[in-house]
């Protein structure tokens, strides 16, 4: 079975992540982007809007000395939603994480992300890294 | 399309869950699910084992005694996200969170770990607090 459109943006979007290639990312999400980060640690929260989520990416990139990778496992998608189960790593100090992590998206008609989630699987050990 | 069997068993869930028929959602835990309970609240932690799964999730019934609409699931083989609203009425006011919850299920079709995030978190914690 070919691969569904938004599958292949998820894909893309995490790829451009990994690379690092911030203007190409930043095209992957409406201006208005509602994101949510699990957790309960200095990074966990909503967020809203794109400036706002891209202050979080230059936190993660920072504390992690943009390190951090994702390596997609599984990803989900029908026609207004995206899901992947990615296998996150990163090292900050003496701290090493790896993790899966469970995004999910709402994704609107013209291909860009609307709606964010990230969940982590083991949710102590990413409290742990961040904190 | 035909509906995936994970998906399926994830839809009868959640329509048990309206009707409160705690014995079909036990049917679709494996022996040592567990169940990541979210945010900073009196529910929150992790639970271990499918007799620790259906005591949260029927003191969170208890405590919720809501309603959920699911707006979509996708799945794959190994893995299941759902994306519903869970409705509540409370003093009078009506609460309608969207969470995402990832799940991961096993060879046999059943469900081994699941987690979810509410949209959001401040209106969720204060809700279960």
């Amino acid at each position: 079975m070919a691969e569904h459109p938004n599958a292949g943006l998820i894909r893309e979007a995490i790829s451009l992540f990994n690379r690092g290639d911030w203007d190409a990312y930043r095209e992957c999400f409406t201006e208005d982007v509602l994101w949510h980060v699990g957790g309960d640690h200095p990074l966990s929260g909503d967020y809203r809007g794109r400036d706002a989520i891209f202050e979080y990416f230059e936190k993660v990139r920072d504390l992690t000395g943009g390190g951090l990778r994702s390596e997609p496992q599984d990803i989900l998608a029908d026609d207004s939603h995206g899901g992947v189960f990615t296998r996150v790593t990163a090292d900050r100090d003496d701290r090493h994480l790896d993790v899966v992590l469970a995004q999910a998206y709402r994704i609107n008609p013209d291909g860009k992300f609307t709606e964010y989630w990230a969940l982590a699987d083991d949710q102590d050990a990413v409290n742990a890294f961040w904190s | 399309m035909t509906e995936h069997p994970n998906a399926a068993t994830a839809r009868r869930s959640f329509e048990a869950w309206n009707s409160g028929r705690m014995d079909v959602i036990r049917e679709g835990f494996a022996e040592d699910a567990v169940l990541h309970f979210a945010g900073n609240n009196a529910m929150s932690g992790t639970y271990r084992g499918r007799d620790a799964v259906m005591d949260a999730l029927s003191r969170a019934m208890q405590g919720w005694g809501l309603q959920t609409e699911v707006e979509a699931l996708l799945a794959s083989d190994d893995h299941v996200i759902a994306f519903f609203h869970a409705i509540s009425e409370r003093d009078g006011k009506t609460l309608d969170l969207v969470h995402a919850m990832p799940m991961k299920f096993n060879a046999e079709r059943k469900m081994t770990e699941l987690w979810f995030l509410a949209n959001d978190q401040r209106a969720y914690d204060q809700f279960w607090s």
